[in-house]
């Protein structure tokens, strides 16, 4: 008995399940194979490249996919659904650790700074385009976000505004600042 | 900055960058543990739920007998004759081995005896804590949030046990296994048997009070092979009490952290060897299995830099077989090849 074929063996059978629960499942694992590149990417982009960030996020995102499965009708158009859930996820994991990082709770709590340095992190910041992931990592929560959808994702600011529950005019703001921060760290951002 | 360099444009790295993580994917061992809390998510949500059942049902039946005696108590103050005894109630609840749920076809109950169930294949064992599920037909013993295992081949699931808890024990023939928060296949045979390590760390308690740590990928047998027989020596109860074993405690990220800044520095300077001592002293520490992957990962670059070809191929075969589907599998792979390593 290997290790390699115990990994691949079934765990359990949907039959095993009720009928409803195994389908339940049975679709979310569907939707799992098909999306989980697309979820896994963004968290990592969010959690500036951290891979156990990424996976709690895409473990998030799925279990919470059962819970609307019954609202969601056509699994074929369900990428704007990942989109939307991944990013509100990571923004809302992001204002935590950011919170839970801040001066006031920290003396609160008697603990030390968090500075988010990770081995994972230290040891990838050596390469240059690790470089450009630190400085959007350095960004706050929400200007991060805003920011990464508008400039890798193309998203139009009415669209991100729907997206993150915002005004346009403040998503605007947020993209303005971001756009500052980045210019004053030394890079440039083309104009658009 | 030279104000007469261009500035770099962030737009055009952060693509790039994306472009390579889009190309790395999500890591193997990522994507299976995700698949398994997906599957786990609606038994535990079950099993959380069925652990009320019991008590909802007794609520239930007792309110029923109180609205039957109330009903009927101006009736049997009237006639002055005994109210007729309530029909005893019968609980319907999931079919349960101690504490757990057990899920599956019916009939996953064989028989039961001496406290220990006999379960069919394909069933398993749910609590909130812990998943059991049974590969080939088994005999096990629910005792508290422990399981004994008698006979049989079954896989464990077991949560992360919040720090200041007692970890979780599964008991075989010869011994043991301390668990923290990991997954793990036990097969236990009449004459022995043996542990498969998937994820995580356990312990092996041996009956004779050794400990033996089990890593990812490893199997750990019992009993061991048996030593010729020595004189026999009268057992005499030690005048001071044992040592304690100091257990290590395991090493934080920011730790990780701040190892691999001094080994860069240290590799900056081109001063392997002292880089390649500092990896290797941390190594000696407990880490969560993605830290301890990433500082060999590391150790074995050092290795390579410091152009010792042979320990860097025994350090990189090793890390493979440690961690064969862990985050750096391609690259270890290329470096092997690179290496022309037997």
């Amino acid at each position: 008995m290997g290790v390699e074929h115990l990994v691949t063996e079934p765990l359990s059978t949907p039959d095993a399940l009720d009928a409803t629960d195994a389908a339940a499942t049975e679709r979310v694992e569907a939707l799992y194979v098909q999306h989980r590149e697309f979820v896994y990417r963004l968290a990592l982009r969010y959690g500036g490249g951290c891979h156990a960030w990424a996976e709690d996020v895409t473990q998030e995102v799925f279990l919470r996919l059962f819970d609307a499965l019954a609202q969601l009708e056509d699994d074929r158009a369900m990428e704007p659904w990942f989109y939307r859930v991944t990013t509100n996820r990571c923004l809302n994991r992001l204002r935590g650790e950011r919170l839970r990082n801040s001066a006031p709770v920290r003396w609160l709590l008697g603990r030390r700074s968090e500075d988010g340095r990770n081995p994972e992190r230290v040891t990838a910041a050596r390469q240059g385009l690790e470089q450009a992931g630190a400085v959007l990592a350095s960004l706050p929560p929400k200007e991060r976000v805003a920011f990464s959808m508008h400039v890798l994702d193309g998203k139009k600011q009415t669209e991100i505004a729907e997206v993150l529950g915002h005004s346009k005019g403040y998503i605007s703001k947020l993209i303005a600042r971001a756009e500052a921060r980045v210019r004053a760290a030394g890079w440039e951002v083309p104009h658009g | 900055m030279d104000e007469r360099r261009p500035k770099p444009d962030l737009v055009e790295l952060l693509e790039a960058l994306e472009q390579q993580r889009s190309a790395q994917g999500m890591p193997v061992g990522a994507r299976n543990r995700v698949q398994l809390a997906i599957r786990n998510h609606e038994s535990k949500r079950r099993a959380r739920w069925r652990r009320w059942v019991p008590v909802a049902s007794f609520v239930a039946g007792a309110a029923l007998v109180l609205a039957v005696v109330g009903n009927r108590w101006p009736e049997a103050e009237a006639e002055s004759e005994p109210a007729p005894a309530a029909a005893p109630l019968v609980v319907a609840a999931a079919p349960a081995v101690g504490a757990f749920v057990v899920e599956g076809r019916g009939g996953c109950v064989l028989g039961q005896h001496d406290g220990a169930s006999d379960l069919a294949a394909q069933c398993s064992l749910v609590a909130p804590h812990m998943s059991v599920h049974v590969w080939e037909p088994a005999t096990v013993k629910a005792e508290g949030r422990n399981v004994r295992v008698s006979s049989g081949k079954v896989l464990f699931e077991v949560d992360e046990v919040p720090e200041g808890e007692a970890p979780i024990e599964v008991a075989v023939s010869h011994g043991r296994i301390e668990v923290v928060g990991t997954r793990f296949a036990v097969e236990q045979r009449p004459d022995g048997g043996h542990v498969d390590l998937l994820e995580g760390k356990i312990r092996f308690h041996r009956a004779d009070g050794s400990v033996q740590d089990v890593l990812p990928g490893e199997r750990l047998s019992w009993p061991e092979p048996q030593l010729a027989p020595g004189p026999e020596v009268e057992f005499v109860e030690p005048d001071v009490p044992p040592p304690v074993r100091k257990r290590a405690r395991r090493g934080t990220q920011k730790q990780a952290a701040a190892i691999i800044e001094r080994v860069t520095a240290l590799r900056a300077e081109k001063r392997y060897g002292a880089a390649i001592t500092e990896v290797r002293r941390a190594l000696r520490r407990p880490w969560d299995r993605r830290t301890a992957q990433v500082l060999s990962y590391e150790l074995g670059e050092l290795l390579r830099a410091a152009e010792d070809t042979l320990a860097a191929c025994d350090h990189f075969a090793a890390h493979q077989r440690r961690y064969p589907s862990g985050r750096y599998a391609t690259a270890v792979e290329r470096v092997l090849e690179r290496l022309d390593c037997e």
